[in-house]
């Protein structure tokens, strides 16, 4: 990861207030695992200094949210804190190594029916982008959208398809999808435009677990080719 | 002994809510909680902020229960419902002194999507990630992940005191004077332009009937937002209040169960003060927007 220290003006253009109780910090307006990398190392920090002044923090694919009340809070000072922060972070962070999960995955057939799509589309047999697929862990970039869906990437130019023109109803629980460089995990039916390609018996919620997500923003994904489940 | 209620009849998109689930956030759940604070803290005032913190919010056409148990107490505020215990009339808001076999009925009225209904007892829900509020979209929460229905038993704990950090439970909402609603620019409003910024305020936009906890379709007869240039954006926050954009520029006002993340356009988001304001406005009714900024929004708080 290339670490650098951002300029002032900088910092200012990338600090967005979001309605009249969030601050967004944004780290780029691409995805790039540098930008994702940033986001994350960054809500830490946030986390960790600001706890007193939020009420709750997280990072997204390219930024970070912070919410306040503003009656405990008031803007302005929240803005100071986080510029201030800005000022000397340089995305690095030297930790333990992030926890690799491997995940059983079938691919293709009723499993993934929009494999064969973007099998075509790549101009790869199946066996092929499997093999790519499965080559090497994936970065976990963000939860969202849904209850423990989670965003891993990113994938090579080589393996990026756009979304779908229709969007599918009713994608069940333990979905693989795959669209615009990276791979999701949805842990609850939902209705989406990306690719379904796989399908897994891991779900990346529980909500009766005193810790509801198994794979946070940071860790890593491999993925196992399975013939069962 | 604690009682109970039956419900009888209910209004479809009937939920279970307290004062919201704000670390949901942090596992790809909105915070729920009521879509009009107001109405729900009113009736939590109406008992001496000594009721349950959990209410049942109950949509447009009302609900209907039937009490057992030993005399007890409920609050019901929101919107202008009409309400009867065991056919006699009573005043909208209301506090009732309920006995054994009452039954009570809360039908449509002149105005207003959402109502609550709160009893002196808690309510025997379980609390999951903290918070009894039911996400709909999720499944998670409330009674079993989902809407109430006919037949459902709710019974009743101990009385138990007000938590204090109720969502938003400061604010002081007035309903705004007039359907002007106020915004602030969303997280997209430089992307989209200043040609569409201007837009969103040349004519009023009329509440589809599409509408729910998720949020607030609004049709637009001018069709006047094209964001076919900006399919590609980077999933970005979602915050309460949101106005994105679908693909055919359809503009969706987002609410309690909105996704946390989001892949369409945000021109606009509405400001926490008029936000109850809006949850109450029926399919039909008119709305426009102006521009404030976030000096006057944080005011707009306190002094409505």
């Amino acid at each position: 990861m290339v670490a650098r220290q951002f300029q002032e003006n900088e910092i200012i253009s990338r600090l967005i207030p979001l309605g009249d109780r969030a601050i967004l910090v944004r780290f780029g307006n691409q995805l790039t695992l540098e930008a994702n990398h940033n986001a994350q190392v960054f809500a830490d920090l946030c986390r960790e200094k600001l706890g007193s002044m939020i009420d709750g923090c997280s990072s997204n694919l390219v930024s970070v949210i912070l919410r306040y009340d503003p009656f405990k809070t008031q803007f302005n000072d929240l803005k100071n804190q986080i510029m201030l922060l800005m000022s000397t972070f340089d995305g690095d962070k030297s930790g333990p190594d992030k926890p690799l999960h491997n995940i059983n995955v079938i691919y293709g057939g009723k499993y993934g029916p929009c494999l064969q799509d973007v099998c075509e589309m790549l101009e790869l047999s199946d066996d092929q982008f499997i093999k790519s697929h499965t080559s090497k862990p994936l970065h976990a970039l963000a939860l969202g959208f849904s209850p423990g869906f989670l965003y891993l990437g990113l994938h090579d130019e080589k393996l990026r398809v756009p979304r779908r023109e229709q969007v599918q109803e009713n994608v069940p629980a333990g979905s693989i999808l795959f669209a615009a460089g990276q791979t999701a995990i949805t842990s609850r039916p939902i209705r989406t435009g990306w690719h379904v390609i796989g399908q897994t018996d891991f779900r990346n919620f529980d909500s009766s677990s005193q810790t509801p997500i198994m794979v946070n923003p940071g860790e890593l994904v491999h993925f196992q080719v399975v013939e069962n489940l | 002994m604690s009682g109970s209620i039956t419900i009888q009849r209910v209004s479809p998109n009937s939920t279970i809510q307290d004062a919201g689930r704000p670390e949901g956030l942090l596992y790809g759940l909105s915070a729920s909680g009521p879509m009009d604070r107001t109405a729900f803290n009113k009736t939590a005032a109406a008992l001496d902020g000594q009721g349950s913190q959990s209410v049942i919010e109950f949509s447009m056409l009302g609900i209907d229960f039937v009490y057992s148990g030993p005399p007890t107490e409920c609050a019901v505020d929101g919107g202008e419902f009409q309400i009867k215990q065991n056919n006699d009339e009573k005043q909208w808001p209301a506090l009732l002194l309920l006995t054994d076999g009452d039954k009570v009925s809360i039908t449509t009225g002149r105005a207003g999507n959402y109502g609550y209904l709160r009893f002196a007892q808690s309510l025997n829900i379980p609390i999951v990630m903290g918070s009894k509020s039911t996400n709909l979209a999720a499944g998670v929460g409330g009674f079993e992940g989902r809407a109430l229905k006919a037949n459902d038993q709710i019974t009743f704990g101990d009385g138990v005191q007000l938590r204090t950090n109720s969502v938003g439970s400061q604010t002081k909402s007035a309903a705004p004077s007039s359907n002007i609603v106020r915004v602030l620019p969303g997280l997209h409003a430089d992307l989209l332009g200043p040609a569409m910024w201007t837009r969103l305020f040349e004519a009023p936009f009329k509440i589809s009937n599409s509408i729910d906890r998720m949020g607030f379709r609004l049709s637009d007869p001018l069709a006047r937002f094209d964001i076919s240039q900006h399919k590609n954006i980077v999933s970005d926050a979602v915050v309460l209040g949101d106005i994105q954009l679908l693909g055919d520029g359809t503009p969706v006002i987002l609410m309690r169960d909105h996704q946390p993340i989001g892949g369409y356009p945000r021109i606009a988001t509405i400001i926490d003060a008029d936000l109850d304001y809006v949850a109450q406005l029926r399919p039909n009714r008119e709305i426009s927007f102006i521009s404030t900024t976030l000096e006057k929004a944080h005011k707009a708080m306190v002094n409505g």
